[in-house]
């Protein structure tokens, strides 16, 4: 009853990894996403809540079907409805770590991490054999498995608690130990660090960097903070409204997003307009000067510290100039984040001290430039 | 009026005005009525013949026959209730509301209304006891099996509901962690939900047990009042009570002794917080 493994030539190594394009309804919502990710990379799903990133997870997981496409896992099919092919989620060799761990509670850290070994049917997990007639491990190999495990991940102290006797973190990194010693195909982390206080995320966030190496297999986290994406993800691909809005390295994403709630988590001002040659008109009518002629269109992006704040227009033509009203003004590291709000809305930092000197407060019209060296354009 | 030296701690809710007299009345009626008739039955107790009494045979033996019937029956509910009860709970197949339904039906039913449908059914021209006679000679009516087929019709729905009550509240989002790891339903439901469920599953079995030890009506009409066979000690008070009031009412405090003691003992042991 084992399931069949794929011959390991060189098309299963092609196929090696996740190949999902698939299309998925959460009552009126289509969530519609291909994914691709090889053995040994971790792919993050970002967007706001409600984008349909946990959906795609679920599916892809076994636990809500399919309404289109197909999910294939190192050249198996796993799901796909038309041709009637769906594993059920416990044959799928799949590891998945939940928002909040949900950690057995009347089970001991130990056997939380065995319940993988001992009921999945895979083989593997190293040398430690013992198994009875139903192919099942031992309890007792299963839990060998697990205890070298927890040493692995620096947990073995906890092996006798319960879940209650152990902090937030302390469970998520159980939670994710449980989820590697079933030596997954696959590895979906599903907001593993929402739920976390920020010192404890900080922690968990470390913990799975160093451990997701140990199991050699693809990884999907999926995420609505920007700091997760970036540290984790070799690739990251943004979900908006059910669809792939972009996709990209950490760092591509990171300096040119393409929608604006991935630039208000890098913390970027992100404009888009049409190029044609010379200049940049934006949809408020005003007009940016690119360094180089570009055309069609595109996304400008630029950091708040590029912007600089006046309380008169700084020169006569409106190029890359803006006026505005100081909506908020809010501490950021050394130095003050102004959220404009006016045909465009901006943020700009600026020091204390020059804030201070421009005898600024929130509700005063003021008018921001930014030089044109300092703006990216990318095409839309 | 007030004494000096003693102050009245304020009511609590003083906030929101007195309790109704409406309220507290028929609240005090309601407890006088659930508790005078147990002071009633120890103030009428023929306390100087009393072990004489309690030792006699017939108390013994329906006593013995009680605890045994009432258990097996038990035993009979977890086996057969806890599956049906996971299946309302969890699985979503076509009917079930109209299961659950029928699953009720016993609780509102007058038990000797369901000992004449037990003996329509499983009587000797019954619809299934005629051909198990027939095939097998098996009689089940007027035999102890009797007695815990009755028992467990009765008891079978408070054990059903209160389980059902317990799986639907043990969160299923572990059944579907067990599945990430790789477990089966069955195992799932043997190594997560029953556990998650276990205090609901104890006090379903209790409040079973004491439903079965109880259990008259059904019992009478469909296994009879044989001595040793199917006189339990209900049926026992019932009987001695024709002839020798005092004698049932010593029968009486048995059953309740009983039934107090076993209820207090496996609140503690299992229940713990979580009907306390």
């Amino acid at each position: 009853m084992s399931p069949a493994l794929p011959d390991v030539g060189t098309d299963a190594e092609l196929d090696a990894g996740l190949d999902a394009d698939l299309v998925v309804l959460r009552g009126a919502f289509e969530v519609r996403a291909a994914l691709r990710t090889p053995p040994d990379r971790v792919v993050a799903l970002l967007g706001p809540n409600g984008a349909g990133k946990s959906s795609l997870l679920r599916a892809v997981s076994g636990l809500t079907p399919l309404s289109e496409g197909y999910v294939r896992l190192d050249g198996r099919v796993l799901d796909e409805p038309s041709s009637g092919v769906r594993i059920a989620a416990a044959a799928r060799g799949i590891g998945t770590v939940f928002q909040d761990g949900l950690l057995f509670p009347h089970l001991s850290v130990l056997d939380n991490v065995a319940f993988g070994p001992r009921h999945s049917g895979r083989s593997g997990g190293g040398g430690v054999g013992g198994r009875d007639r139903g192919g099942r491990r031992t309890r007792r190999a299963a839990r060998a498995v697990a205890a070298d495990w927890l040493a692995r991940t620096e947990l073995a102290e906890f092996a006798d608690r319960k879940p209650a006797a152990l902090s937030g973190g302390q469970r998520q990194r159980v939670a994710i130990t449980r989820a590697l010693a079933t030596d997954p195909r696959l590895l979906l982390l599903d907001e593993p660090l929402s739920a976390l206080d920020a010192s404890a995320s900080v922690a968990v966030r470390s913990f799975l960097r160093r451990h997701l190496t140990e199991v050699r297999a693809p990884t999907v986290l999926v995420t609505h903070h920007a700091i997760d994406a970036l540290v984790l993800a070799d690739e990251v691909v943004v979900i908006e409204g059910g669809t792939v809005v972009q996709r990209g390295s950490p760092d591509d994403v990171a300096r040119r997003p393409r929608s604006s709630h991935v630039a208000a988590l890098m913390g970027l001002n992100l404009l888009r307009g049409r190029a044609d040659g010379a200049v940049v008109r934006l949809h408020d009518d005003t007009v940016l000067v690119p360094t180089a002629p570009v055309s069609g269109d595109v996304y400008a992006s630029f950091r708040p510290s590029a912007v600089t704040l006046h309380t008169s227009r700084p020169h006569a033509s409106a190029r890359n100039t803006w006026p505005g009203h100081v909506d908020g003004i809010a501490p950021h590291g050394d130095v003050l984040r102004l959220h404009l709000t006016g045909p465009v809305p901006l943020l700009a930092d600026v020091t204390p001290a020059a804030l201070a000197e421009l005898d600024v407060h929130e509700g005063d019209r003021v008018w921001a430039a930014v030089k044109a060296t300092e703006v990216d354009i990318y095409p839309a | 009026m007030r004494r000096p030296g003693r102050r009245r701690r304020p009511a609590t809710g003083a906030a929101v005005g007195r309790v109704p007299a409406l309220i507290v009345i028929p609240a005090a009626c309601a407890l006088a009525l659930l508790v005078l008739p147990l002071i009633g039955l120890l103030a009428r107790a023929p306390w100087t013949d009393l072990t004489e009494r309690l030792t006699s045979d017939s108390v013994t033996t329906a006593l013995r026959l009680s605890l045994t019937t009432a258990t097996i029956a038990m035993l009979a509910c977890l086996v057969l209730g806890v599956p049906l009860a996971w299946l309302l709970a969890r699985s979503n197949f076509r009917g079930r509301r109209l299961v659950r339904a029928l699953v009720t039906v016993p609780l509102v039913l007058p038990p000797v209304v369901g000992g004449i449908a037990l003996l329509a059914t499983f009587g000797r021209t019954g619809v299934v006891g005629e051909p198990l006679f027939d095939v097998f000679g098996w009689q089940v009516t007027f035999t102890t099996t009797a007695v815990v087929v009755a028992q467990t019709f009765v008891a079978l729905p408070f054990l059903v509901l209160a389980v059902e009550g317990a799986v639907r509240s043990a969160d299923a989002r572990y059944d579907e962690v067990a599945a990430s790891l790789g477990a089966s339903r069955w195992w799932t439901f043997l190594r997560v939900t029953l556990p998650l469920a276990g205090p609901g599953i104890a006090s379903g079995a209790v409040l079973a047990w004491a439903r079965a030890l109880g259990e008259f009506g059904a019992t009478i009409t469909f296994a009879g009042s044989l001595e040793g066979e199917t006189r339990t000690m209900p049926l026992e008070v019932y009987k001695t009570y024709q002839t020798d009031a005092p004698g049932a009412i010593v029968v009486s405090l048995v059953l309740l002794v009983v039934s107090i003691g076993v209820l207090a003992a496996m609140r503690e042991r299992w229940l713990g917080g979580v009907a306390a």
